[in-house]
């Protein structure tokens, strides 16, 4: 097997018939050349695509792969035709709660619990089972709590293609924190007695 | 002052002193707080009204605006003028959250860009796609090697493991005994007492009131009755001829 001539060709032809995201390097092994060259025709698709509003269709970065997808204003002819499965909207409490998560991440239920100012286990096991958001480690300390993170799910729910595309106008994400954590005494001392 | 807000508009208690506190239009600090605590208290005094249950998280908030309000009645309790103002653990924590807010409707938005888009049907394509497999595999013989007996056995093993499942779970459900929910009331006891001592003016042994009650139960409430009408002296009680014997009396 060799490499196509025509590389724009074959990685539209390849992203056309993918029903999930896929990514550079998956190209790149199939049609045997640099991962740059993939890149490069990406990029010449996305114009084509993308700049053209006669175009039905847009090249969509999704989860760090590409994907074919319709363009929002057909969304309505869409679903009387093809009757698809409807996405369904996040509800406040759950939507907060991935907030958090997003731009918080890792982050255990306690400190989440800290911002919201109430339970959030209800919201977490949504989400979990929604794939939103999975298990991503363990804080090493008392209780060994988990500590929680977006998913790829997460990423194509919202159309982003990684967790660094999320608006954060505010620094939300990159902050230090507030000493907003701040552990009540008690807790304090069970951290002592680790010691 | 009228509150006509619905308890679920809330995300919680932090979210109901922000809606508080924007809506008198003042800005997040624990002056505010003091200026807001008393309709935090009457949003919650109205939930109580209304006969929803007030979670307990809003009542801890509430404890605490309290005792930021008790600060400022207290002698010295007041901030000499031109000392900065420290910011509490709260008004922090309402900044924080103002902010989780505001990106919590950022997200809302790009998922409401995102609903309308649709990317290939997924579902579409693996039905074809398992059908070309299933072509593929037609070509080789699943049953390849195998004869018959060895299906046979596999089978009849299937069959008998069945049968052993079917059996453990029957006798597991027999371990299970339905408990029959509380059936004497002490009230009714009580009475069938008092009919006792009218059928029986001179007295009558404990001893007949129970002889004839084999559920444990039943003699317990029986037995619990007849401290009952002791305590309210309805009926007084004696020793009979034998030691042993306690003789009922009406009152």
């Amino acid at each position: 097997m060799s490499s196509p001539a025509n590389l724009k060709g074959a990685v539209e032809a390849l992203v056309f018939l993918a029903s999930e995201p896929v990514n550079i390097d998956e190209m790149a092994q199939a049609l045997e050349v640099d991962p740059r060259e993939i890149s490069q025709a990406i990029e010449e698709l996305k114009q084509e695509y993308n700049e053209d509003e006669r175009r039905g269709i847009q090249l969509d970065e999704l989860a760090g792969g590409y994907i074919f997808s319709t363009r929002l204003e057909f969304g309505e002819y869409i679903r009387r035709l093809h009757k698809p499965k409807l996405k369904q909207r996040i509800t406040q409490a759950s939507l907060e709660t991935l907030a958090i998560i997003a731009y918080r991440q890792p982050i255990t239920r306690a400190e989440i619990e800290d911002i919201r100012g109430v339970k959030a286990e209800k919201a977490l096991f949504t989400l979990v089972k929604k794939d939103l958001i999975k298990e991503v480690g363990r804080l090493e300390k008392t209780g060994t709590p988990i500590l929680y993170g977006t998913t790829d799910a997460f990423l194509k729910h919202f159309g982003l293609s990684d967790i660094e595309q999320l608006p954060d106008p505010d620094g939300l994400r990159g902050e230090g924190g507030p000493d907003l954590h701040k552990e009540s005494p008690d807790e304090e001392e069970t951290r002592e007695g680790d010691r | 002052m009228q509150y006509n807000l619905r308890l679920d508009t809330f995300e919680g208690p932090l979210d109901l002193l922000v809606h508080l506190i924007e809506k008198n239009q003042l800005d997040i600090s624990e002056i505010s707080l003091r200026k807001v605590a008393q309709q935090y208290l009457d949003y919650l005094n109205r939930m109580e009204e209304m006969d929803l249950e007030v979670a307990s998280e809003f009542l801890m908030l509430a404890a605490e605006l309290v005792q930021l309000k008790t600060k400022t009645l207290l002698p010295g309790g007041k901030k000499k003028r031109g000392s900065p103002p420290v910011e509490t653990d709260l008004v922090k924590r309402l900044f924080f959250y103002r902010r989780v807010k505001k990106v919590t409707e950022l997200l809302k938005d790009l998922e409401e860009k995102r609903l309308g888009v649709y990317e290939r049907n997924s579902d579409h394509l693996i039905y074809f796609l398992s059908r070309y497999e299933d072509q593929e595999k037609q070509r080789e013989n699943p049953l390849e090697g195998i004869q018959l007996k060895q299906v046979v056995a596999v089978f009849n093993r299937a069959r008998i493991d069945a049968r052993a499942r079917k059996k453990r779970e029957k006798s597991r459900e027999e371990k299970w005994q339905e408990l029959e929910g509380e059936t004497y009331t002490i009230t009714e006891k009580m009475e069938e007492i008092l009919d006792f001592c009218q059928k029986f003016p001179r007295g009558f042994p404990f001893g007949r009131i129970i002889k004839n009650i084999e559920n444990p139960q039943e003699k317990v409430v029986s037995f619990l009755a007849l401290l009952e009408l002791i305590k309210s002296k309805k009926i007084k009680i004696g020793r009979g001829t034998s030691v042993q014997k306690l003789i009922i009396k009406g009152g």
